[in-house]
Order: structure tokens, then C-alpha cells, then sequence
């Protein structure tokens, strides 16, 4: 993160001594601010006023992540209703600011499509959450489909499965209508190329150490006389499950 | 048992280390993660502040930015 111009600091109601311990304990240098009091965590609207008061758990907030431009503006924010599901920087890095990385990445290709589905991160804990970021090239002279689409056609779409992936959104820009005058059909195609933006999140069950992250990637191509069957591309994305970071308690 | 009660109850077990039942357990998440509240808008500034970090160094908002942003992290609590 620093390496790509952006600061980190993590804000939480915990002492100083508590927040050296922890980061002397899993090497972090980026400061974690002692918000004794909680009084920043207040300023911001965020404190989670459900733990009673008088209760040594009040002063938390609501955890989450503001991805801030160079003025303070909120670019961005993860605020998730589990707690324990969490982005990754490099998944941050990836959905906010483009930057993809090439740790963990497959390239595939099927009749006159190349297609290359990159993670954000080679390695994750159980519940993060990693980026998708995937980049199609079709060969020039044919298209594939976006949606909406006819039931007869099959459209473009990534879809992760398998036992590791807890949940997942993938997303392709907006497809350009291209009629087709001998069908008299105005349909929603790709040419040329084009990319996908996303994210997974890794089970919680999943246990540390290697795993594979296995997915399909659907399409069909046509040119302007023909069109081919539909493909279905199977794929494999190595990646190694951490353990996950506890607490000093725990 | 009335919510106070039950998170209360919990967070007791937390600290003590004493065993929790799933389900109640479940309960607890779902109590805590009511009236979820997630500050500043998209497109707003967030407030200024200074802090200081695990080595007693002040920061404030401005000594933490980078020349294209930062990212702001709000945790519960690395003690538990």
C-alpha cells in the first residue's frame, strides 16, 4: 500500500501498551492509533452503541475500512454486517484503485477467446475478502454476449464454485448493442476485449494451508454468419489458506 | 433474557474464557451488529483527529496521508 502512494492506519479503542504488544507479536509497522475513550471513534458516528455501557467492550465501533483520497474525502467504505469478514489490502487495491496485482492468476483459452482471472492476493485467512479481476481478448472478426440476452444465446459470465468460496459478485462493463440485420436482432456484444471486476469472499471453514479456488468461465462467440456452441472453461487458482490472526487473549 | 442482559452474559464468558453456546453465541453477532452505523458518506471529509500510535508517536490525519489517499481502518479491539 505504502509502495502505491497510500498511507495505512488502523483506529481502535484499545491502550497503547495493548496495540505495542500486538503489533510486536505479528510485526505490524503501519501505527495503530490508541482511541482510548473512544472519543475519534465518536467524532466519526461509529460507535457501536449496542454493548451497554459500563461494560469494558464499550467504546468499540462498528469495524470497518474508509479508503480516502489525498483531501480526506471518502472514496470508499467497508462497513460489513459480520465482523469477521474483512477486505484485503490487496483486494482494496484491486476494486478501488486498479491496481492488479500478478500473484495468483490463470490464463485460459477456448476457440478465439483468451481470457486471463487473476486474484488479487496468492494467499488469504478463512473469511477474507480477495478481488477478481478477470481480462477477456476475443479474436477480431468475432463477439461474445452481455446481458440482457435472448434465451437461445449463452452470455459472458465468470462463476466461482467449490467448497472454499463462500460468496462471490462479478461484474462486466455494459454490453454494446449491435444489430443484426439478417436476424433482425439488436443484441448486447463484446469485441476486441474487455474486463471483469469483482470479488470473493474464502469460506470461514476453510482449513489453512493449500487450496485451490475453481471456477467457469461461460461464453459463446458468433461472427457476423456463424455461431459456435456454447464453451464452458473450467479453471484452477492456487492459493494458500492462512491461519487466521488472533487477538492477544485468544 | 433481554438483550443487555445476553450480551452482557457473553462478553462476561469472553473475558473469562468459560465455554459459549453456538447459538446464543450467533444471537450475540446478530445484537451487536443491529443499527449498523458506517460514518462519513461516500464523498464527504471525514473529521480531523490526532492520535497516538503503539510507539507514542501523534499523528494526525494529514501525517498519515500518502500522495494518493490512505486507507483508514477502524478495528474492535486487538485485545480479544
Amino acid at each position: 500500500m505504502q509502495r502505491a502512494g497510500l498511507g495505512v492506519a488502523a483506529v481502535s479503542y484499545d491502550a497503547k501498551a495493548t496495540l505495542k504488544r500486538f503489533a510486536d507479536a505479528h510485526q505490524i509497522t503501519y501505527p495503530l492509533l490508541s482511541d482510548e475513550g473512544s472519543a475519534v471513534i465518536r467524532k466519526f458516528g461509529i460507535l457501536n452503541t449496542n454493548i451497554p455501557e459500563g461494560n469494558m467492550f464499550h467504546g468499540i465501533p462498528f469495524p470497518g475500512d474508509y479508503v480516502l483520497a489525498a483531501d480526506g474525502t471518502v472514496k470508499q467504505k467497508h462497513f460489513l454486517p459480520n465482523y469477521q469478514t474483512r477486505p484485503t489490502a490487496s483486494g482494496i487495491l484491486l476494486a478501488d484503485f486498479n491496481m492488479v496485482g500478478d500473484q495468483a492468476s490463470v490464463s485460459i483459452s477456448a476457440e478465439d477467446v483468451q481470457a486471463k482471472i487473476s486474484l488479487s492476493s496468492a494467499q488469504a485467512a478463512p473469511s477474507q475478502e480477495l478481488g477478481v479481476a478477470v481480462e477477456i481478448a476475443i479474436a477480431p472478426g468475432w463477439h461474445i454476449y452481455g446481458q440482457p440476452l435472448p434465451e437461445n444465446y449463452v452470455a459472458t459470465s465468470l462463476t466461482f464454485s467449490g467448497d472454499a468460496v463462500a460468496q462471490q459478485s462479478i461484474a462486466f462493463p455494459p454490453a454494446v448493442p449491435l444489430e443484426f440485420k439478417a436476424l433482425g436482432e439488436t443484441l448486447p456484444v463484446y469485441e476486441g476485449s474487455l474486463q471483469g471486476r469483482g470479488s470473493i469472499v474464502i469460506s470461514g471453514r476453510v482449513k489453512p494451508g493449500t487450496s485451490k479456488i475453481a471456477g467457469t468461465l461461460r461464453f459463446q462467440e458468433c461472427n457476423d454468419s456463424i455461431c459456435k456452441l456454447p464453451q464452458e472453461v473450467p479453471f484452477e487458482i492456487p492459493i494458500k489458506i492462512e491461519a487466521m490472526v488472533p487477538g492477544l487473549k485468544n | 433474557m433481554d438483550s443487555t442482559e445476553l450480551i452482557n452474559g457473553i462478553l462476561r464468558k469472553m473475558g473469562s474464557g468459560e465455554k459459549i453456546d453456538p447459538a446464543e453465541f450467533k444471537k450475540f453477532v446478530d445484537l451487536q451488529n443491529a443499527d449498523l452505523r458506517t460514518g462519513p458518506a461516500v464523498g464527504s471529509k471525514v473529521p480531523d483527529f490526532a492520535l497516538e500510535d503503539q510507539n507514542g508517536r501523534r499523528f494526525t490525519l494529514h501525517d498519515l496521508m500518502g500522495s494518493k489517499g490512505m486507507l483508514l481502518v477502524f478495528t474492535r479491539s486487538a485485545d480479544w
